[in-house]
């Protein structure tokens, strides 16, 4: 296990992917918390940009919009076995089933945690940063940074699990990205049904990014608690962590479960009927029918259409 | 050391049957399985490296039960898979000591001194630093074989590894795996009937997931030998002549057909007798209509 971990962490980290997404969030981030160009208006008033709340709630707005470069971490490493073609070799190896999801997983999730590291960097920088509207700072604490970025981890872990098993189990990186969309919707659709308390508590529950727990209970925060205490962990938060971090445990034990070494998969839906293909050595020669070409605009349109259908029918 | 198969069949969900009750036994040294593409050559090998399951059948390689014991089986096999991948962004060396820690050698020294014989067993040791993305067909061939011996296999299985090699780049492939049959079971499935003239002291040919023939090739040339009769014909009584006698290939030479027919007697019309070589015995077995014993 330790060995496939070391390998995905060498493997990422020559890639230049992990470099520029960690570079997009960390320079997002800056840009963020130096300009007056994104203005979020948090609760009104003079809530410190630089208080553990601040910094908690756009840390994980950061993470809710980085699903995106989450899924491209988590959900690739065994899908490129199989996009690679190398999974009979791997596959054949003593390597144990356990030991090659897990490392896997593991050296993708350490790529994650550095790569989120990003957001948090970029505003401390940010904030450190001659240019940064320094009014209504609170003193600055190192603290403030850190458990913000702690508190993004659990969400991490959970989007990270899901991506995970989409990958492992469909072997197909499109599954991932539909997952991906699918978590959005969710998002979305759980949101519009926010107006009433009982529903607002019951939408943290099915918001797999956490946001709206921490909205909950942070909803009725005074600025002055708000500049001084850290990002709550009890109510909502907790019980959006007890429903999800299992669902995210089951998700990584069902990969275990289903997955298997097994490199062709003989479809149990798609029963369609062998075309039988009859060999000979005949090799009669045969006249090629005569066919007329057009090169015209009618045959571009036809080009066209012809690309898309393919397309659609190969992807 | 022997690997014995037995009534191994398996049928895709599509209605393709590419095994049916096949059964083998293979001893030490080289092992040809020939067949043409889409024979069932590589479901049957995919079966005995473990990657696939059979729908009846047993397979044992001396005590191991394959298709049960497939953990135990991985530690003595060195599979060449038929289309395999490596990673592009990583080099032979690296790759080459990732399997090597995955095929259970812990050593670091022993490790680093195994891929740097490997490497330079198989020529490879001058790209050793080279993206494995930029490698030619032939390194790449060269650097599965390297990745199959790495844990010391008694099994090696080889799914047609010269496909699409120059000759020079099949030649020096060749070379490599004749070494290997003095002290293992090496099954080399192949469409390409010079592979096993070349290197194989046992053979067996499928056709469509059946098992036509298993011998020695020698023996199986002498089954046919004094019965294979060769013309080269006009283009146009090319039909003809298939209708009238059981023609086993045909090819070109200089533009002419000549045709190799299967005859126990002198058929005349102008046919001279030919020694014949494996590849009359493999035609024979995939298109002729003579069933041919060996004993």
């Amino acid at each position: 296990m330790l060995e496939t971990i070391k390998f995905e962490l060498q493997y990422r980290l020559k890639r230049p992917a992990t470099y520029i997404y960690f570079a997009l969030l960390f320079a997002l981030a800056m840009f963020m918390v130096t300009t007056d160009v994104v203005q979020v208006s948090i609760g009104s008033g003079k809530v410190a940009p630089n208080a553990m709340f601040t910094l908690t709630f756009f840390h994980l707005v950061f993470v809710a919009l980085g699903m995106l470069i989450i899924s491209a971490v988590m959900g690739v490493p065994i899908v490129r076995d199989f996009e690679h073609n190398t999974s009979s070799i791997i596959f054949t190896t003593s390597t144990k089933k356990w030991q090659y999801l897990s490392g896997r997983f593991i050296g993708s999730f350490i790529v994650v945690l550095f790569i989120f590291l990003g957001p948090i960097l970029g505003m401390l920088f940010g904030q450190l940063s001659p240019w940064a509207e320094k009014e209504h700072f609170v003193a600055v604490n190192l603290m403030n940074y850190i458990y913000p970025y702690l508190q993004g981890i659990p969400a991490l872990f959970i989007l990270g699990s899901i991506f995970f098993m989409g990958g492992a189990l469909s072997r197909k990186i499109t599954y991932v990205y539909v997952i991906g969309v699918l978590m959005i919707v969710l998002y979305l659709g759980v949101d519009s049904f926010t107006s009433d308390i009982e529903n607002k508590k019951l939408a943290s529950l099915f918001d797999p990014f956490g946001l709206n727990a921490f909205f909950y209970e942070t909803q009725y925060w005074t600025t002055a608690e708000k500049n001084s205490l850290p990002p709550p962990t009890g109510g909502i938060v907790a019980f959006y962590r007890m429903v999800w971090l299992p669902i995210a445990c089951l998700c990584l034990f069902i990969s275990y479960f289903f997955f298997n070494f097994n490199v062709v998969r003989d479809s149990k839906w798609k029963k369609k009927k062998a075309v039988v293909n009859k060999v000979s050595n005949q090799s009669a020669p045969m006249q090629l029918p005569q066919a007329s070409f057009s090169f015209g605009f009618g045959n571009q349109l036809k080009s066209i259409q012809n690309m898309t259908s393919i397309y659609f029918k190969t992807s | 050391m022997q690997l014995s198969i037995n009534n191994l069949s398996k049928t895709y969900s599509n209605g393709v049957e590419a095994l049916k009750n096949v059964s083998l036994t293979i001893k030490t040294g080289m092992f040809g399985l020939l067949g043409p593409n889409g024979a069932g050559k590589s479901t049957l090998m995919r079966i005995l490296a473990t990657l696939q399951e059979p729908d009846t059948g047993i397979a044992v390689f001396n005590d191991i039960n394959i298709l049960k014991e497939k953990d135990k089986l991985r530690k003595t096999l060195g599979y060449l898979p038929q289309e395999f991948g490596v990673y592009p962004k990583i080099n032979a060396e690296t790759l080459l000591n990732h399997v090597a820690v995955l095929k259970g050698i812990n050593k670091r020294g022993e490790r680093k001194e195994l891929v740097k014989a490997l490497l330079n067993k198989t020529n490879l040791y001058e790209q050793r630093k080279k993206n494995l993305g930029g490698y030619s067909g032939g390194m790449k061939q060269r650097f599965g074989i390297a990745q199959a011996l790495i844990a010391n296999p008694k099994l090696i299985i080889v799914d047609e590894p010269t496909a699409g090699l120059d000759p020079a780049e099949r030649n020096r492939f060749l070379n490599l795996l004749s070494e290997l049959g003095d002290h293992a079971v090496v099954i080399l499935s192949t469409h390409i009937v010079e592979d096993v003239k070349e290197l194989c002291t046992d053979m067996a040919v499928i056709n469509k997931g059946e098992l036509l023939l298993q011998g020695n090739p020698l023996d199986a040339i002498e089954s046919i030998q004094g019965r294979v009769w060769k013309k080269i014909i006009d283009k146009t009584t090319l039909s003809e002549y298939k209708t009238n006698f059981n023609v086993v290939s045909e090819k070109l030479i200089a533009g002419k057909p000549i045709i190799h027919i299967l005859s126990d007697t002198n058929p005349g019309d102008g046919f001279e007798s030919v020694t014949p070589d494996l590849e009359d015995v493999y035609f024979a077995q995939i298109f002729g209509s003579a069933e041919l014993a060996i004993t």
